[in-house]
Formats: C-alpha cells, sequence, structure tokens
C-alpha cells in the first residue's frame, strides 16, 4: 500500500486532540439550585481542583477516534498497487484460429477469449488506445488503435472463429506495425498458444503478455484420409490419432456419398494412431469419416475425401520422330499420347495438351502447348542458335525444378531465348535461358532446344522435367487430395473462362479468372467439408464439375493442449513472454470516506439515545 | 392603634395572595380532628378530660396546669397538688412548621412565599372557627413566630408575621423536634421542601410523642419538578454551597424525575409510618388549588 498525500497525515492530530479533548474538565456554569439532593446522581466529576480528568470507556470516544482515523487515512490517500491491466497502448490480439473452437472451458476457447477481451476494452480508459487484432491463418486488425468501446465491442462482436492455424508471427508483425506505437505499448496475447510460431524467435521492443486460454489437450482426430485402388476395389483409409495423454475410444462412421458404408469402434493410446481400412463398394464420389461421438476439438472429428475418376489428358505430339519425347510423355498414365507429324497437323478443341517438336504451327492454339526445339521463330522470339554452356535453374525454389538437376546436362546447341518475351526463365544458362514458361492462359512452354541436341533425354532428369512441365500445363482441375483450412486453392483454367464454387454449406461464390495465370484463386476455405468448383473453359466443350475437400487434418492444429508460454517470442527486456506489468493503484480514500460517514452516523445516533 | 394593626394585617394578607374571594372560600371551611386532643376547654367536644363541670378524673400536678382545677380538698388530705379533669370541649391548636432555609426563598412565586400563603389561609380557618393557631418557622433551628393565637381578630397578626418570612440558613429537621415538646397539642403542619438529608423521621416521632398530629405538606418549585436546565453545569447547593458536576442531557432529566419520584414515596413511607398525612404541592399552583389539595388530604373540612 502507498500513500498519494502522506503530508495530510498531519491531520492525525486531531486523534489524540479528542482524547484530549475528553481527558481535560469541561468548563461548567455555575447554577444555584435549592438543594442538590436529587442530581447527585449524575454527577460526572466532583473533582473541581485538577485540570484534567480520568478518561473513561465511551461508545462516543471510540466512535469520534474511528472517525477520526478514518478521515485522516482518507485524506493521506492511500493506494493499493495492483499490476496494470491496460497501458496508454495496448494490442489485443484475441486467438480466432481452430484450436479455439475446442470447448474444454465452456462456451469455448474462442468465446472466452472474447470475453477477455471485451473485459479489456471495459478497462479502457480517457487517454488509452486499443487495437485489436484478430489470429488464425491470416492474421488481420480488426479495431485500428482507438478508445471508441462501441467500435472495440463491435470488432470482437463481429469476430468469429476460423479453422486455420494460428499465425502468430505474423499477428506479432501487425501489433508492433499497428498504428500511434509509442514506448508505453502493451501486447496481450488471448490466445491457447496452439499457433504457429516456426522460424527465429520473434523478439519485440514492447511488453507481451500471455493470456492462456484453456485446460486440456484430449483430443481425438482424424489425421488422414485417403482413397486408393480404382473402381470397384477403392478403399478409404482413415488415420485417427490421439493426440491427448489419455487412451480414448471412438467409433469411426464411414460414408460413401452420405450413405452409412461402415463404423468401426477403435482405442486409440496416448500419442498413437489408428489406421481404418474402408473398402468402398459401388463407385461413390466422395467418402466421409466421422468420429463418433465428437470430443471436445469437432473440427478435426470430420475428414472427407474425394474419389477422383481416373483422370485422362489428351496430349498430341506432333513431331517428326522423338521417341525420348514420347516415352518421357507416356510414363504418365494419365495421359493419352497421341503422335502427328507437323504435316497432318490441325488444330482441334478435343486436346487439352500440345506438344510441337521442332514445329512451331501457324497459329498457336488455345489449349496449353509445348515448344520444344523450335525453329528460329520471330513470334515466339526464337532467335539464332547459340551455345548455352552449363544449365542452372533460374530461380532457387522453383517448384518446376524441384528434384530435376540439369547441372551436367550438356547442350550443344539452343535458339537464343534471351531476348524473348514468351515467359519467365526456368532453366537457365551462359547464354541465355533455355527454357520459358508462359503463366498466363493457355499455359505454355518453350525448351530453346532439339533434345538430340543435348544429353538432357539421357539423364534422370529428363522424365521428372517432362512430368512438372506436363503437370503444369495441364494441371487438375482441382486438388486431388484434402486441403487445409484457410489454404488457397487454385483451380486451373487454361484457356480460360469462368469458375462458381459451392461451399459446404451451399453458398455459390463465383471466382475470377486471372488472366495472366489462368487460375481462379479460392481463398475461402476456412470451412472443412466438400466443395464443388463448376469450371467453365473458354472454347472447351463441356462444363466440367469437380469435388474437392478440405479437412484440418493438421496435427499442429489437432494437438490442442493449451501452452503454458508462448515459445520463440521475446518481449521487451528479453525476458520471454514477460508478464510484468506497470502498476496501477486504486485509490481507497472513497471508501475510507463512506467508513467515517457511517462511523459518524453512528456517532449521531449513539450521542441522540443518549441526550 | 387597632386601625393600623388591621391596614397591616389587610397588606399582609394582599401579599399573601389571600384575597377577599380567597376569604370568602376559606370562612366555609374548618380544622377537623380525626381524634380526641389534649387541650384546654373550647368549642370542641373533648373526648379526654378538661375544665368542663363534667367530672371525669383526678390527675398529679404538673407545671403549666391551671390552678383554678387544683383540688384543693385533696391537696389538704392527701398534701399532694391534684387537679381535677373533666370531660369538656377543647380548641385545636394548628402549629404550623414553616421552613425558612434557603432552598425555600427559590421558585417562581418562592416556595417560601408560597407556604407562607398556605399558612395564612389555614391559620384564617383555625381562628375563624374559634381554634388556636400559631406558625413556627425552622431552618438549623426553631423559632416560634407567634404565640399561640386565638379569635378572627388575631389573623391580622398571623398574616403580617407569615408576610415577613425570609429564607436563609439549612434545614434541620431536629430543631422541629427539639421545640416540638414546647408546642401545644393539636395538629403540626410541616410545611417544607424536604430536600434535606437527614429527613423529618425523627421530627415526626418527636411531634407524635409530644400529642400532635402531625401533616407533611411537601412544597416543590416548578423548576424542581420540571429542571429547565440543559448542558455542562456546576450546580451548587443552596444551602451547603456543595457543587455537584452535572451534564444535563434528557436522559439525566429522566433520571432526575425518577429520584424525585423516589423521594416523594420515600416521604409518604416516612408518613404513614408516622399516621401523618401528606400533601405534595407545587409552589405555581395558586392558593386556592393549595388548599383544595390540603381539604382533599383531610387537612381542612
Amino acid at each position: 500500500m502507498s500513500f498519494l498525500a502522506p503530508l495530510l497525515a498531519v491531520f492525525g492530530v486531531s486523534v489524540p486532540a479528542i482524547i484530549v479533548l475528553y481527558i481535560l474538565k469541561v468548563r461548567r456554569r455555575d447554577v444555584v439550585v435549592p438543594s442538590t439532593l436529587l442530581w447527585r446522581g449524575d454527577a460526572v466529576d466532583r473533582q473541581a481542583s485538577v485540570p484534567w480528568q480520568r478518561i473513561r470507556p465511551s461508545w462516543l470516544l471510540l466512535l469520534q477516534l474511528l472517525a477520526a482515523i478514518a478521515l485522516v487515512l482518507a485524506l493521506t490517500r492511500p493506494a493499493l498497487a495492483h499490476p496494470a491491466e491496460l497501458g496508454p497502448d495496448t494490442v489485443v490480439i484475441v486467438d480466432s484460429s481452430g484450436p479455439m473452437q475446442a470447448t474444454d472451458v465452456s462456451p469455448s476457447r474462442f468465446a472466452v477469449a472474447v470475453v477477455q477481451a471485451r473485459a479489456l476494452v471495459d478497462q479502457l480508459g480517457a487517454g488509452q488506445r486499443m487495437t485489436l487484432i484478430a489470429m488464425d491463418a491470416n492474421p488481420r486488425v480488426i479495431a485500428a488503435s482507438g478508445g471508441d468501446h462501441g467500435v472495440l465491442d463491435a470488432a470482437l462482436s463481429a469476430l468469429r472463429p476460423e479453422a486455420g492455424l494460428a499465425d502468430l508471427r505474423t499477428a506479432l508483425a501487425l501489433a508492433t506495425a499497428a498504428p500511434g506505437g509509442s514506448g508505453d505499448r502493451r501486447v496481450i496475447v488471448i490466445s491457447d498458444g496452439v499457433v504457429d510460431i516456426s522460424g527465429p524467435t520473434v523478439t519485440l521492443p514492447y511488453p507481451v503478455e500471455y493470456r492462456r486460454v484453456g485446460v486440456s489437450g484430449e483430443n481425438l482426430g482424424i489425421s488422414g484420409i485417403t482413397v486408393s485402388g480404382v473402381d470397384g476395389a477403392r478403399v478409404v483409409a482413415i488415420n485417427v490419432t490421439n493426440y491427448g495423454t489419455a487412451r480414448h475410444a471412438t467409433t469411426v462412421e464411414t460414408r460413401g456419398d452420405g450413405h452409412l458404408v461402415d463404423a468401426r469402434a477403435i482405442d486409440v493410446e496416448p500419442g498413437g494412431s489408428v489406421e481404418v481400412d474402408v473398402a468402398l463398394s459401388g463407385s461413390p464420389h466422395t467418402v466421409t469419416a466421422d468420429l463418433t461421438p465428437h470430443d471436445a476439438f469437432s473440427l478435426d472429428d470430420t475428414a472427407s475425401a474425394v474419389v477422383q475418376p481416373p483422370r485422362v489428358i489428351q496430349a498430341v505430339l506432333v513431331t517428326q520422330r522423338n521417341i525420348f519425347l514420347q516415352e518421357a510423355l507416356q510414363l504418365r498414365g494419365d495421359i493419352h499420347l497421341v503422335v502427328e507429324t507437323p504435316a497432318s497437323y490441325r488444330p482441334r478443341n478435343d486436346v487439352d495438351l500440345w506438344i510441337f517438336d521442332g514445329f512451331v504451327p501457324p497459329a498457336l492454339p488455345a489449349q496449353p502447348y509445348w515448344l520444344v526445339g523450335p525453329p528460329a521463330d520471330r513470334a515466339i522470339g526464337a532467335g539464332v542458335e547459340v551455345r548455352p554452356g552449363p544449365l542452372t535453374p533460374a530461380s532457387a525454389g522453383d517448384p518446376l525444378m524441384e528434384g530435376v538437376d540439369v547441372g551436367n546436362v550438356a547442350v550443344a546447341q539452343s535458339r537464343d531465348l534471351s531476348t524473348s518475351s514468351f515467359g519467365r526463365a526456368i532453366i537457365d544458362s551462359q547464354a541465355g535461358p533455355v527454357l520459358l514458361i508462359r503463366d498466363s492462359a493457355p499455359r505454355a512452354a518453350l525448351l530453346g532446344f532439339d533434345l538430340h541436341d543435348s544429353d538432357l533425354p539421357l539423364s534422370p532428369a529428363f522424365p521428372v522435367l517432362v512430368e512438372r512441365i506436363s503437370e503444369y500445363l495441364a494441371p487438375d482441375a482441382v486438388p486431388p487430395s484434402p486441403v487445409e483450412p484457410d489454404a488457397p486453392v487454385n483451380i486451373p483454367v487454361p484457356g480460360g473462362g469462368s469458375v462458381a464454387v459451392t461451399h459446404p454449406d451451399g453458398t455459390t461464390e463465383t471466382l475470377t479468372v486471372a488472366a495472366q495465370t489462368g487460375d481462379a484463386v479460392l481463398t475461402d476455405t476456412d470451412e472443412t467439408g466438400l466443395y464443388t468448383a463448376t469450371i467453365r473453359s473458354a472454347g472447351a466443350r463441356q462444363v466440367v464439375t469437380a469435388h474437392f475437400a478440405v479437412d484440418a487434418l493438421d496435427p499442429a492444429r489437432s494437438a490442442i493442449a493449451a501452452r503454458s508460454v508462448l515459445t520463440s517470442v521475446h518481449g521487451a527486456a528479453g525476458s520471454p513472454n514477460p508478464s510484468a506489468q506497470a502498476a496501477v493503484l486504486d485509490d481507497l480514500w472513497p471508501w475510507l470516506a463512506v467508513l467515517a460517514l457511517a462511523v459518524l452516523s453512528a456517532e449521531w445516533v449513539v450521542f441522540h439515545r443518549g441526550r | 392603634m387597632a386601625n393600623q394593626a388591621a391596614s397591616a394585617g389587610i397588606a399582609a394578607a394582599r401579599a399573601l395572595g389571600l384575597t377577599p374571594e380567597v376569604l370568602a372560600l376559606l370562612d366555609r371551611m374548618s380544622l377537623p380532628s380525626r381524634r380526641p386532643v389534649l387541650g384546654d376547654a373550647g368549642q370542641r367536644r373533648s373526648r379526654r378530660t378538661g375544665g368542663s363541670v363534667e367530672f371525669a378524673d383526678f390527675r398529679a400536678y404538673v407545671p403549666g396546669d391551671d390552678f383554678r382545677r387544683v383540688d384543693w380538698n385533696a391537696y389538704a388530705r392527701h398534701e399532694r397538688l391534684i387537679v381535677r379533669l373533666h370531660s369538656a370541649d377543647e380548641d385545636v391548636t394548628l402549629t404550623q412548621w414553616i421552613d425558612t432555609s434557603a432552598s425555600m426563598a427559590y421558585g417562581e412565586p418562592s416556595k417560601l412565599r408560597a407556604a407562607a400563603s398556605l399558612a395564612g389561609a389555614l391559620g384564617y380557618v383555625a381562628l375563624g372557627t374559634y381554634d388556636r393557631a400559631c406558625v413556627a418557622t425552622f431552618a438549623s433551628e426553631a423559632r416560634m413566630l407567634t404565640p399561640r393565637l386565638r379569635g378572627r381578630s388575631a389573623t391580622h397578626r398571623l398574616w403580617v408575621a407569615l408576610a415577613g418570612l425570609d429564607g436563609s440558613g439549612r434545614t434541620d429537621f431536629s430543631a422541629i423536634g427539639r421545640a416540638a415538646t414546647r408546642s401545644a397539642p393539636g395538629i403540626a403542619l410541616v410545611i417544607s421542601d424536604f430536600l434535606s438529608h437527614p429527613g423529618p423521621d425523627a421530627a415526626l416521632a418527636a411531634l407524635r410523642g409530644a400529642g400532635q398530629e402531625p401533616v407533611l405538606v411537601r412544597l416543590l418549585s416548578r423548576q424542581e419538578v420540571e429542571p429547565d436546565l440543559r448542558g455542562d453545569l456546576r450546580l451548587v447547593d443552596a444551602e451547603t454551597h456543595a457543587a455537584v458536576e452535572v451534564t444535563v442531557t434528557p436522559a439525566t432529566l429522566t433520571a432526575y424525575g425518577r429520584r424525585l419520584a423516589d423521594r416523594t414515596d420515600a416521604l409518604r413511607s416516612i408518613a404513614a409510618r408516622h399516621r401523618a398525612r401528606f400533601v405534595d404541592l407545587v409552589s405555581d399552583a395558586g392558593i386556592v388549588e393549595s388548599v383544595r389539595a390540603c381539604r382533599t388530604a383531610g387537612i381542612v373540612r
């Protein structure tokens, strides 16, 4: 306890003063009466010769002393220090990620977090600012720095839990970059600690307080669902993982196109997994696995998969003869390859992928195509012959070059593509790029040299490169395997067109196909379940309808045990997750004033009862 | 000379509040006698022997007996003075003992004035019915203010004596006891505020022993019955000058009233113990109300 006005303790002299008043004799007025016989019972003091008297127990004295003490204490303004909830500038990060949907605390972690955030808003005083950040897979500021309780409350009311994993790093970056930054900023993270904080330690110049929400880590979830086999002999493999510390039993119900196929009771050891293989009868389009009953975290209790029909890519290889290319393309089981000569070439729409070897058609097709070793052609930027020398990937980390080693590949001669505007370089050389990729619709690739002028077809990288390029040029319409919630889904429409996606809740969203990439990107994949994409390709023969699943299969999300600390986060002064808070003082003088008033009231009652 | 005395008496009566209307009321009253009284021959028939012609008994002579009632024949035979007693009507002597201590000077009107007025009224009744009356005062000492008076013509003297009373000194009821033996038998009216210690117990015993029928008239002022004091006071006793410091509050006044009631009860008990009547008066009650209270108590009828 501290005193805000200690000097006013001088009024404490009132306490001994009251006592002195009780000790000092009262100056009494002399009144002559006929007789004092009847007054002697009320005599208060008969020692007239001394100026003081013995203090006697008195309720009045006690109450007056109590009131004086209370008033003097109130004047000195005693205050209790306690950690400050809020500073002048507070950033509150509310975890709205998937694990916050766990109901191990009632009604849910997310609801509790919102309540805590709302309590902080309620404490926001004059001159204090608060920034609210929603933390899920895509952290965002939901209320910029301000002190308007209505705005902050409305932002919290509008906040909904997402399914993705919380991106703490981005949330902290937003907290740092939030406007109104000052040295007094404090960051409060209301979360269960189940966050994505991979990478180096995040150091903030502000104190960071972590308020944990959640008590239990028990969770049984589906960690994988895979459909394999062919029609009539398909099998769905469902992996159930126990993320908790106790053994749990559940029943795995498997449905094909909504009809129950199998129900199997299983026990899963702590930290262990059980694979349930269910043979699918008939030819269902989708399969759904469900753990019953649902536990505290139901997001991973259901998973879906699409039973993909065998895909056939109609590809035409136009070449005089290129056995290397023909063989490499035919390694892909889903490609139906037709080999034609340049003389017999005729444009048509029933082709998914054209490969022109040593030939450039007069009019490039509307479908994806790959030009291999073209003749000099001004239209595509293929220039004179050059000696490329050693080959290198044009950019590190390009998915197309993943696992493709072209370091030892020798190329005798290649077309000069250095001035070509065909596309971006994939494989580079001293004489310029030798492989270009065009991302805009229709997708296309340009290999600058004849395969016969190189030992590339003989290297192990060749079939891989062919498969990567052909996959890129003629990709799957939708992801063949489940994607994680909040992960963007690219729906390629190589020839351009339109895409409409129906969400699991029945709502339909029309996507825009980017002209440059030829992709429609679905970003709203927060809801788990089956999505349906209706693709209308420009110039295509028919409308393609494809299904894909969004499942919460990520073990990082399902391991919902609330973390005691936020690892890899350092707040001010280098201490991780500092809990040190500025102190605020609770003034106690109003309470003391009320006490003094009550005591004085009691003293008044006692005084008038005694009169 | 007689006219001067009459004028002084009339003035004294006015000073005592004995207006013609009051006197007219008193003219219809007389003194009662509850039991035979020792006295000389008068208008009342006594069951005691007296100086009438109806012989009753003999008894030895004692100083003060009328020589005319000595039976000289018996003296001749026995050489002893023996008086003859006869059954006779006797006068009643009303002796009024008035407390003239300093405390009686208080009140509005003063208790002493109220006492004097009452004594003048009762004396008027006694003298008007051919009884005898005398007034004595007492404080530290007792003093006979008048001799035994008889006849209505003596009322002026009585009133003049009463009008000149002044209060001083301390109340001492033992003074009555000492003087009681010298007073004539009859009714002894003790008028006092009885605010002293010791009380009148011994005095009443002495009066009773002297053949008197005692009557206690307690006279208090309104200020004593309902004190109007407040606050922190140092009360000084008018007689003893002893000081008592009090803080007068409603509670204090309540306790005072309780002690006054206890004191009144104690006086009633003392009176009952000595077969005396007790009358409680307040000085501002007025002479008419005071006389009526005395009539209610049987002092006059």
